[in-house]
């Protein structure tokens, strides 16, 4: 199984880095596959709390991408997600929400990269 | 104490963070692992498992890592109030790190570990060493 996406370059998974934190890929397969479901659950979640004025749960969820998205992702989205995740421990839901709705697709997009990079190792599997 | 006879117990109640903090652990040869979700979890089972290592997260809930260290400190048994703790955090703001210090840890690691620093505190903390924070 290649390391890198062949069809298109992830934007936001590092794999070569993921491999040399985690140390051999099928942990890293087993990892990602529970990155996925989070991120499929937890994105809608954070959204769904922000719109209901309740920060602190979704401060909960930012802290938590925060702590394990550098094993697998680029500098350019993790630093992202800990600005934001910073602005949700004092800000108000109204100044959080447009924050991750900017960040928002850039998670879809790693859920994306994370869901067919499973698929390329299933089906090579 | 060689660090892969130790037994070691984390506390962390993400599951990617868990996951992957005891692959690295199993990558330092220490296979003598149990893992809880929180402290309350954990404090009940300290007692009887006596690991000679803790690694705890900070934010958690029911019982956070800070509260669990507390309460864990102030066991009868001195075996169990002196285990060595490090904690793991992707918080790393001064607050959070001045609430961790005054319970005598042996280290504090910003999430996720590199393999290289979790080794290094271990090795520290299993000497008996504390505050490198």
């Amino acid at each position: 199984m290649p390391l890198t996406n062949t069809s298109a370059a992830p934007d936001y998974l590092d794999l070569e880095a993921a491999i040399a934190q985690i140390g051999d890929l099928p942990s890293v397969l087993g990892i990602l596959a529970m990155v996925e479901e989070t991120l499929r659950r937890d994105i809608p979640c954070i959204e769904d709390f922000l719109a209901e004025g309740n920060v602190l749960p979704a401060a909960r969820l930012l802290h938590s991408f925060k702590g394990f998205m550098p094993i697998f992702c680029r500098a350019d989205i993790c630093g992202h997600v800990s600005r934001v995740e910073a602005l949700s421990k004092t800000g108000t839901a109204t100044e959080v929400s447009p924050a991750f709705d900017a960040l928002k697709p850039e998670l879809e997009l790693l859920l994306t990269e994370v869901t067919n990079y499973l698929k390329q190792g299933s089906a090579g599997s | 104490m060689d660090i892969k006879r130790a037994r070691v117990v984390l506390v962390e109640d993400e599951k990617i963070m868990s996951a992957f903090v005891l692959g690295q652990l199993r990558r330092l040869g220490i296979l003598d692992l149990y893992a809880f979700e929180d402290g309350t979890e954990a404090i009940r089972e300290v007692g009887k498992l006596k690991p000679d290592l803790i690694l705890t997260d900070v934010h958690m809930q029911p019982m956070g890592g800070v509260e669990f260290v507390r309460e864990l400190r102030k066991a009868a048994d001195a075996h169990i109030s002196r285990i060595p703790v490090i904690f793991l955090s992707a918080d790393s703001t001064s607050e959070t790190v001045g609430q961790v210090l005054p319970l005598g840890v042996s280290g504090y690691i910003v999430k996720p570990p590199t393999l290289n620093a979790l080794g290094k505190k271990i090795e520290h903390a299993l000497r008996g060493a504390t505050s490198s924070v």
